[in-house]
């Protein structure tokens, strides 16, 4: 898991049942190991949400990891123990579910990580509005369009 | 027993010219260069070996899986047959010509590279390596292409997608 000569950066897109866009937000996190990054996108996702008083929240990752890891905490790094198990209290106030999406389909969130990376600060972004980097995956997205998956044997 | 400073001949029994040792034998001597510049030739590079693990610097260009079996299989005959041809020379006084070895290190590699499963990709230099080594050439699979939808969630529900993404570091300064 450590590849220590890369950086992270954490990002997530908020959409409502329209798939209209409510807000996203990147955070930039240093050399981190994949893990890491993954993880603290989920709780970040979680402490926005339970301050923004959103009720229902379906949380998609690409990483089947933290899909786990909402089943047993034992994957969570000593580092995230503690900021862990205080966002598992702020579940207990909202209906919450977890998926996993395949990388393809998740191009949305993929291409804002960009935008974290470009920023090498390490205080939340948070924005309101459809940052033009995302806004043709975006718009692929609200209309259905399909990406495409290719496996090799 | 040469460390112990104990002097005793020593005579490599294929060019019955230079010391024997395992640098000389393998890489120095006559005839492990004719093989070594048949799989250069075959591979059209050239390496200078300066130890033996250099031979493992044939593998690093970026060969496709198949390719490289039959490559590391070629270097492994070359080394397995300059081993057999010393100890035919030394112990049963026959000789080996290097064409007759390569005819033996294609024919085995050809098993190699024949039961293996991996794929090969198009490319006109691993094509003439594997027809040269009589391999028979595995094309790949073509891919499965599958269609992949983000789904919008139920009236009132939130979906959040996030992602953690890496890249390589792109500020060297950070480094010092």
């Amino acid at each position: 898991m450590e590849n220590p000569s890369k950086i992270q950066s954490e990002l997530g897109i908020f959409r409502d049942s329209d798939g209209v866009f409510i807000g996203c937000f990147s955070q930039f996190l240093g050399s981190k190991d994949a893990l890491h990054a993954e993880l603290v996108a989920a709780m970040t996702t979680i402490e926005i949400a339970s301050l923004k008083g959103f009720q229902n929240v379906w949380l998609e990752s690409d990483s089947q990891l933290v899909n786990l890891t909402f089943k047993s905490n034992s994957v969570v790094p000593w580092c995230l123990r503690n900021k862990w198990q205080n966002c598992l209290v702020r579940l207990r106030n909202m209906r919450f579910v977890v998926s996993h999406i395949y990388r393809e389909a998740n191009a949305c969130a993929d291409s804002l990580a960009n935008l974290g990376l470009s920023f090498p600060f390490f205080e939340l972004f948070w924005s309101d509005i459809i940052p033009d980097l995302i806004r043709g995956e975006y718009i692929r997205n609200r209309l259905g369009m399909p990406n495409f998956r290719f496996n090799i044997f | 027993m040469k460390t112990k400073a104990v002097s005793n001949p020593s005579m490599c029994s294929s060019c019955y010219f230079e010391e024997e040792s395992t640098f000389h034998l393998f890489f120095r001597c006559s005839f492990a260069i004719k093989l070594w510049n048949w799989l250069f030739s075959l591979l059209n590079t050239f390496i200078q070996f300066n130890s033996v693990e250099d031979v493992w610097l044939l593998l690093k260009r970026n060969w496709s899986h198949q390719c490289k079996l039959v490559i590391k299989s070629c270097i492994i005959n070359i080394l397995n047959f300059i081993w057999h041809k010393r100890n035919q020379t030394r112990f049963q006084d026959k000789t080996l010509h290097w064409k007759s070895a390569i005819n033996g290190i294609i024919a085995k590699t050809s098993i190699a590279g024949n039961k293996t499963t991996k794929a090969d990709r198009c490319d006109m230099l691993e094509f003439s390596i594997l027809k040269a080594c009589k391999v028979n050439i595995k094309a790949p699979n073509a891919p499965s292409v599958k269609e992949v939808f983000w789904f919008p969630p139920l009236t009132s529900w939130i979906k959040v997608n996030t992602d953690g993404e890496s890249i390589k570091n792109p500020v060297r300064a950070w480094h010092f």
